[in-house]
């Protein structure tokens, strides 16, 4: 089935999913959208699973032509889109017509954007997943980034999706360059001095230009180890913080490796994670340390949160009405049964 | 009693004694293989290292507290070391020289990529051996494949045995080729694609490590020993040929059984 061409691929833009999950014991590193949150918004703007194939956009986007009419939303950095030149606005689901032009341009909030197409992206899976593992060249399309006159099929399109006014996301995302990350410390966090602890919980970090889709690596006051950096290898999850013996930390993104020999001083809260992929170098990031049952308290409110949302809009309304709140409009549904 | 310990929210570590050792890592294998063997809804999947076992699971299924008591659980049958049933997998290395006078890259990363021994004349300094001695030492001892977790077609391995002193390069390469066997004291790691590498080069197998096309693509598996074999450039060629066309089967026996049955 026919999708879309790729006119201009912009810097950096691939096909990210949810990750490919179950084979880090052979070393295949998960990958998957840098900004989980923001492609799992866009997929359900669009009626997908959180976790489906869409395209991740990085500092300069992309511009497409579609060749089959469907629903699209863009979520995540805002790359100023157009649809054949007319602005498109973020985070809210948009019918497009076969032959018209999406263009983004560079990011003035945030890093990275997301583009979600209902039904998604007609791409082989490869061990369960179409995350593009640039640094082995596996999934995606060919296991790379897009370069003009790459064409990708829909798998299953629908310009016409019920609740259209409703598919918008509640309030704009925004991106801060200075963040507050919270972190479940350990499992190495014996292996620092206390002083090295205060540096890590106390001073903020800047994000260096050496990040990529593998980590984030930050510069700021060393934190001390107590005696060295190096421990046995064991495995990293995704949002672990490594200090390496210059006691600068790096922070594992999505295709970090699935095992590593210097001491992790905390973990990042998954919901946090997203905030890293989209700040940009010169940002700011300090640490915050939280228990793990707060950590997954977050992690089981987001979850929540994208039920809520796909129960929106999904419900049959019997009436949706357009009201104008302080200048703000916005479209409510009235539905005869009350959302669970 | 091993220690079970939160890492982030969709992660547990349970660490066996802080060293690196046969002994300790077949426990971390042990473990993993009875986790496995219980099929826990919400537990994701598991990377096994040296003294560690990291499971990743869904909170939404499975909270901190009642995976780390299941896991508790599953610590206090005692773990037995015996590996007499081990597989030991053989394992073909040109140690040295150039195999394919037409690979096209002899400016790799500053040095001949063709070469597939570019760190042998750091290792005979260092050791005060020569070359033939470093392929034999490297060949007569077997060697135990601790984990693949690193990267793909990535295996950690080390030998019980002493065979050398040479530590870690002190400026990493930036990139190794696909293939390469590289050491330092009696580890060795086998880099099924192309990776930076902090470790001495020594040789390089014609078999490919991670072979995507194979319904099972690792060439071995933690637990597994590694036999390696020293072979000619003509054999190198050989063999990989058989790799590319995806025609080449390992030879592998029991460790009980000396020296194998060829």
């Amino acid at each position: 089935m026919t999708g879309f061409e790729v006119l201009a691929p912009g810097l950096l833009t691939s096909v990210q999913d949810q990750g490919r999950y179950g084979r880090q014991r052979v070393g295949m590193s998960p990958a998957g959208a840098m900004d989980s949150h923001s492609l799992a918004l866009a997929n359900l703007l669009v009626g997908n699973p959180t976790g489906a194939g869409g395209l991740e956009c990085t500092f300069l986007g992309p511009t497409l032509r579609f060749e089959a009419a469907n629903t699209i939303a863009l979520t995540g950095a805002d790359m100023s889109p157009t649809l054949d030149g007319v602005p498109l606005p973020m985070g809210q689901a948009v019918p497009v017509a076969a032959g018209s032009v999406l263009k983004l341009n560079g990011a003035k909030n945030g890093c990275r954007c997301y583009i979600a197409f209902h039904g998604g992206l007609d791409l082989p899976l490869v061990d369960g997943s179409q995350a593009t593992l640039l640094r082995s060249g596996i999934g995606g399309l060919e296991g790379r980034k897009l370069a003009a006159g790459d064409r990708i099929g829909f798998s299953a399109p629908d310009p016409a999706l019920p609740n259209l006014p409703l598919r918008r996301l509640a309030r704009p995302q925004h991106f801060e360059k200075e963040i507050t990350v919270r972190v479940v410390p350990g499992p190495q966090d014996d292996r620092f001095t206390q002083a090295g602890l205060n540096t890590f919980f106390g001073c903020p970090f800047k994000v260096s230009s050496r990040c990529d889709r593998m980590a984030s690596r930050l510069e700021g006051p060393a934190v001390e180890h107590l005696t060295d950096a190096n421990i046995p290898s064991d495995g990293i999850p995704l949002g672990a913080v490594q200090i390496p013996g210059d006691g600068q930390p790096i922070i594992m993104m999505s295709e970090h490796q699935g095992s590593g020999g210097y001491t992790k001083i905390a973990t990042l809260a998954s919901v946090d994670i997203p905030l890293v992929a989209q700040c940009p170098p010169g940002g700011t990031i300090r640490f915050a340390a939280v228990g793990v049952e707060q950590a997954q308290a977050l992690y089981l409110a987001r979850q929540e949160e994208y039920r809520r949302m796909q129960t929106a809009f999904e419900l049959e309304y019997q009436k949706i009405y357009r009201i104008t709140v302080n200048g703000q409009t916005m479209s409510v549904g009235v539905a005869e049964r009350a959302a669970p | 009693m091993p220690k079970i310990k939160p890492v982030g929210d969709c992660a547990l570590t349970v660490e066996f004694e802080n060293e690196i050792s046969i002994p300790v890592n077949q426990k971390v294998h042990a473990l993993d293989a009875r986790l496995q063997a219980l099929s826990l809804p919400g537990v994701v999947e598991t990377v096994p290292t040296y003294r560690t076992l990291l499971i990743y699971y869904r909170p939404e299924l499975l909270s901190y507290a009642a995976l780390a008591a299941r896991m508790e659980e599953l610590c206090r049958a005692p773990f037995e070391c015996r590996d007499d049933a081990a597989t030991v997998v053989e394992l073909p290395v040109l140690y040295g020289g150039i195999a394919e006078p037409d690979d096209p890259r002899t400016h790799y990363d500053g040095w001949d990529g063709r070469e597939t021994a570019p760190d042998m004349g750091d290792v005979t300094a260092f050791e005060g051996i020569s070359p033939e001695e470093v392929v034999r030492r490297h060949t007569s001892h077997l060697s135990y494949v601790y984990f693949q977790t690193f990267a793909l077609g990535h295996s950690q391995l080390g030998c019980p045995e002493k065979t050398f002193s040479i530590s870690r390069r002190a400026t990493p390469r930036t990139l190794v080729p696909q293939g390469s066997i590289a050491i330092w004291a009696n580890q060795t790691v086998l880099n099924g694609f192309d990776l930076p590498c902090g470790w001495h080069v020594i040789g390089r197998t014609p078999v490919i490590l991670y072979d995507r096309r194979l319904p099972e693509p690792a060439y071995c598996h933690p637990g597994q020993w590694i036999r390696f074999v020293s072979i000619t450039p003509e054999e190198y060629r050989q063999i990989h040929r058989q790799a590319l066309e995806g025609s080449y089967r390992p030879v592998s026996y029991p460790k009980g059984q000396k020296g194998g049955a060829r």
